[in-house]
């Protein structure tokens, strides 16, 4: 399981106040302008999408499907972009080729599995 | 301009949806999440535009591009740079956006689009896998095969077709006549002669024997003639 305790507070950064790679919503902004109703439901529909993701993701790992995990990883990989996650981009992208490649020593596992349990924190905010 | 949506990804999909949203020519008729559904779509609908992603399970945005016939203009989308090279060797392909998609690069994606012809690459293909044409004879619509014609000649507001076994005479012009024959068969060379000129039986200065009839060659139309023929 990947846990860690975050508190909102902790997560929740504008792109002025981002020091640190944090998630954050600049670019569903950039995409909802001033259309609230638009924003909300794109947020409800990552949430949702997100978690069938991750689902799928634990269970490809657990079954060593790695070839079906790298596919995942690679839709998550758009989501970890829409975040705003730059370098979890690169991450994501370097633990999708591990994956494919299945080298068994998943070097970029753990930290990935960090960042997508910050992703869901974070959207848990909103 | 109609288009459709590709992509395994609901997230997607959407954001492509709300982009669509800020350009009235656009109207989003379908999306799929598979591109087996979409081709079969296509079977029985026709589509100017197709935002098509690459990446997915099973059955890629390449192996779309590949399966069907003549595909419309494509917009591909995709989270990796690294296929940009690939995709731009398909002539369908108009551009390539990167995941995920900002409204100003979207828009510029669609100015190429609008201002991209492949069409006419289409019509011409359809023209030429045709065999025969429909004719109007005193209110019937005669089906008269390519390889049966062997000259076709103006007189007035008629012309007239010639094939071995009857000749038809139809209210028509040979400028129209001729966008409709495979030019792989037919030349005109003379102002009043169409001929398939793989019937021809000989050629001597300024004319040309096919079946029984005589037709003459203008000195303009020559030098075409020649190129088509297979000269030793």
């Amino acid at each position: 399981m990947i846990e860690e305790n975050f508190t909102c507070q902790q997560l929740y950064v504008t792109p002025n106040t981002l020091k640190l790679e944090k998630p954050n919503t600049s670019y569903i902004d950039q995409l909802s302008v001033d259309d609230i109703a638009f924003k909300n439901k794109f947020i409800k529909l990552i949430k949702k999408e997100l978690t069938v993701e991750i689902d799928s993701y634990k269970k490809a790992i657990s079954n060593k499907e790695y070839l079906k995990a790298s596919q995942l990883v690679h839709r998550l990989k758009h989501k970890v972009s829409i975040l705003g996650l730059k370098k979890g981009y690169n991450l994501a992208l370097d633990f999708e080729n591990e994956l494919k490649e299945n080298t068994n020593s998943f070097a970029s596992k753990e930290k990935f599995d960090k960042m997508l349990n910050k992703m869901v924190k974070f959207l848990e905010c909103l | 301009m109609k288009c459709i949506i590709i992509d395994d990804e609901a997230t997607a999909r959407r954001i492509i949806v709300h982009l669509c949203s800020h350009v009235k020519s656009i109207e989003i008729i379908d999306e799929f999440s598979n591109a087996i559904e979409a081709i079969k779509f296509l079977n029985k609908n026709e589509v100017d535009l197709i935002f098509l992603d690459i990446h997915m399970p099973n059955f890629t945005g390449f192996d779309f591009i590949e399966t069907i016939k003549e595909p419309p203009k494509i917009i591909l989308t995709t989270s990796d740079k690294n296929f940009a090279f690939e995709a731009f060797g398909y002539d369908c392909v108009i551009d390539y956006l990167l995941k995920p998609i900002t409204l100003p690069r979207f828009l510029k994606a669609i100015k190429k689009v609008e201002k991209s012809h492949i069409h006419p690459i289409k019509k011409e293909t359809e023209t030429n896998t045709q065999d025969h044409l429909y004719v109007n004879i005193n209110r019937r619509l005669v089906k008269i095969e390519y390889n049966k014609i062997y000259l076709i000649e103006a007189k007035g507001d008629y012309i007239i077709i010639k094939t071995e076994k009857e000749n038809y005479t139809v209210h028509t012009t040979l400028k129209k006549i001729i966008e409709k024959l495979p030019s792989s068969s037919f030349l005109k060379i003379h102002r009043s002669f169409i001929i398939n000129y793989k019937k021809i039986v000989d050629i001597e200065d300024n004319s040309v024997l096919i079946n029984k009839d005589v037709v003459p060659i203008s000195r303009l139309n020559k030098p075409e003639l020649m190129k088509k023929l297979n000269l030793l």
